[in-house]
């Protein structure tokens, strides 16, 4: 029975790297897979048909050419997010279960207060004060986004650090950096891994959001922009579906992608439920 | 030299507190073997915890553990640190995760000679196989590059001897170092720990036999207390305090007479003497503890132990 649960657990995380791999690749190679510029501008509000697959917006932009080109905004926003947000997320989780004390307490009070805080009403006051651009998002996102993986993992470093092979590296003189690095991280690689995939997805979910709102990142196409503009811009008054319907639907696969690579029970992470029993 | 003078262990947990340890008093000479027997439960543990500056946040230590004059219950974390990679090694037990499950074998042998001593990592791993050879681990080349869960426990207990005597330490402590290891692969703790040239030696066990065969001397715990010190060759060869005595008699070889009655648990202790429940020998004088009966080197803590 667990043996199959593992299988299926595998399965679905190879689904969501095949699906990101495509994602990926149309991100690469956007400007040879986009049949038009996107901002090239011709006839508006054109429906589907053999010249524009997914018809025009209203001045007459290609709606697949915005949309292959926004898979380049969209993941590098996501991306970079989850990044910044897993590092800061980790440093301060192994700290905090690392150290304990003091030190614990003071990270671990930081940690709660930006957990409490309503984070997209924060984000979205942060964009409105800092100037739009793509790298402020990326921070806007990442400022209360590393509160869970922080707490996640400082739970499972403070088990760790009971565990004999730590005390038994303490006996034989190791510093507290070199066994936080060698003999800490890679028993939370698991976790890493996961919440880091996770938070793709939700920065992406996050980013789709303010730039629906309108504070995304300006002159930037993201499907999120797209989005912004079909709802703004009279695409859902004039019913023009292939307008909003496919950046809702790659912002979904996308997602759905990260969270099935997020799902992975990989062999690291199986050996720390051993550790834990 | 190894002075633990005085030496009391408390726990404070939330049913009150928990006196570990009491009042232990011992000298581990250069080059000497010390065996600390007792049962589980007794403090042995903590003693040896205290040793390696290992006791959980809770504990309350007082006395002195003097390493070559320094106490290391006055260190910081930093000295601490020092001591322990170039002058205290360690052998922890074998069952648990005393080896990291994601870091090969032959890494983790060697470690503190790479960290320590500056050794390249292809020297330490060479290094690792000659220390593994000396457990007769078999295919140690092989072995060096597999992980901790391929090792049977028996194994495991090994490779961790060899990673507590790769440093060289001037001193050594081991934890019940043959815990699960059958009579032969006894053998090879003992050639190993009698090969040991200039390292002191202490060794927590419950291994009578095997304590036997490494010991130049002898400390046993009951109930917190240190309550015989000796020479392990008087030890074995008339034991003096009730305890011990009952204790070489539920030795296998010597006919398995368990002494009957349980150790009195932390809540029990009253006035009298710890053993006094289950000694054969208790008269109405033991209804006031013992003191610690010093005659030079030796130590008995029972009424009937005089010179
Ligand atoms: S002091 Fe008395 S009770 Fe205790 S061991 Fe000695 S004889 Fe037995």
């Amino acid at each position: 029975m667990k043996q199959r649960n593992l299988l299926q657990g595998r399965a679905a995380a190879v689904t969501g790297m095949v699906l990101l791999l495509l994602i990926l690749l149309v991100a690469v190679f956007a400007p040879a897979l986009a049949p038009y510029d996107p901002w090239a501008m011709g006839t508006p509000y054109l429906p589907p048909s053999s010249e524009h697959l997914l018809g025009t917006n209203d001045i007459g932009q290609d709606i697949l050419s915005e949309l292959i080109y926004g898979t380049r905004v969209s993941m590098f926003i996501g991306v970079c997010a989850a990044l910044i947000t897993t590092i800061i997320g980790t440093a301060v989780g192994v700290l905090a279960g690392y150290f304990g004390g003091i030190v614990d307490h003071i990270l671990m009070a930081v940690t709660n207060v930006v957990i409490v805080v309503p984070s997209l009403p924060l984000t979205v006051v942060l964009v409105a004060y800092l100037q739009a651009g793509l790298w402020n998002i990326i921070i806007a996102l990442c400022v209360t986004a590393w509160a869970g993986t922080a707490r996640l993992i400082r739970a499972q470093v403070m088990q760790l650090r009971q565990q004999p092979f730590v005390q038994l590296e303490r006996t034989l003189g190791m510093g507290n950096g070199y066994i936080m690095l060698v003999h800490i991280l890679p028993n939370v690689s698991g976790i890493i891994l996961t919440r880091g995939a996770l938070s793709v997805a939700s920065a992406m979910l996050s980013e789709a959001s303010l730039s629906f709102l309108g504070l995304g990142a300006l002159g930037q196409k993201s499907w999120g922009a797209i989005l912004n503009n079909a709802f703004f811009r009279n695409g859902v008054v004039n019913n023009c579906w292939w307008w909003y319907y496919p950046p809702i639907l790659c912002i979904c696969v996308c997602v759905v992608a990260f969270m099935l690579i997020g799902s992975w029970d990989d062999r690291r992470s199986r050996g720390q439920n051993l550790l834990a029993m | 030299m190894l002075e633990i003078q005085n030496l009391t262990v408390r726990f404070q947990l939330p049913q009150g507190t928990i006196t570990a340890l009491e009042g232990v008093n011992l000298t581990l000479r250069d080059g000497e073997k010390l065996c600390v027997v007792g049962e589980s439960g007794s403090g042995k543990s903590v003693l040896m915890l205290a040793v390696l500056c290992l006791l959980p946040e809770n504990a309350c230590v007082s006395g002195s553990i003097l390493l070559d004059g320094e106490d290391l219950l006055q260190k910081s974390q930093k000295d601490l640190t020092e001591i322990r990679g170039m002058k205290l090694s360690y052998v922890p037990q074998g069952s648990g995760n005393s080896l990291n499950p994601l870091l090969r074998l032959g890494f983790q042998v060697s470690e503190s000679l790479v960290a320590h001593r500056r050794l390249p990592r292809r020297g330490a791993d060479q290094r690792s196989i000659q220390l593994l050879q000396q457990f007769h681990l078999g295919d140690e080349e092989q072995l060096v590059r597999s992980y901790p869960h391929t090792l049977s426990g028996g194994m495991r207990q090994r490779a961790l001897l060899a990673l507590g005597i790769a440093p060289e330490a001037p001193y050594l402590v081991a934890d019940e170092p043959t815990k699960g290891l059958d009579s032969d692969r006894v053998g090879l703790v003992v050639d190993c720990f009698n090969s040991l040239e200039g390292c002191s030696l202490l060794c927590v066990t419950h291994d009578l036999t095997f304590a036997q065969q490494v010991a130049d001397r002898v400390a046993i715990i009951y109930a917190g207390q240190m309550i015989e010190y000796e020479t392990a060759e008087r030890f074995f060869g008339s034991p003096r305090h009730p305890y011990s005595k009952a204790l070489l008699d539920a030795v296998p070889e010597r006919g398995l007479n368990a002494i009957p009655g349980f150790s009195p648990g932390h809540e029990d202790y009253t006035d009298a003497c710890r053993f006094y429940n289950r000694c054969p020998c208790r008269t109405a004088q033991c209804q006031t503890q013992p003191k610690d009966r010093w005659d030079g080197e030796r130590m008995v803590k029972c009424i009937y132990g005089a010179p």
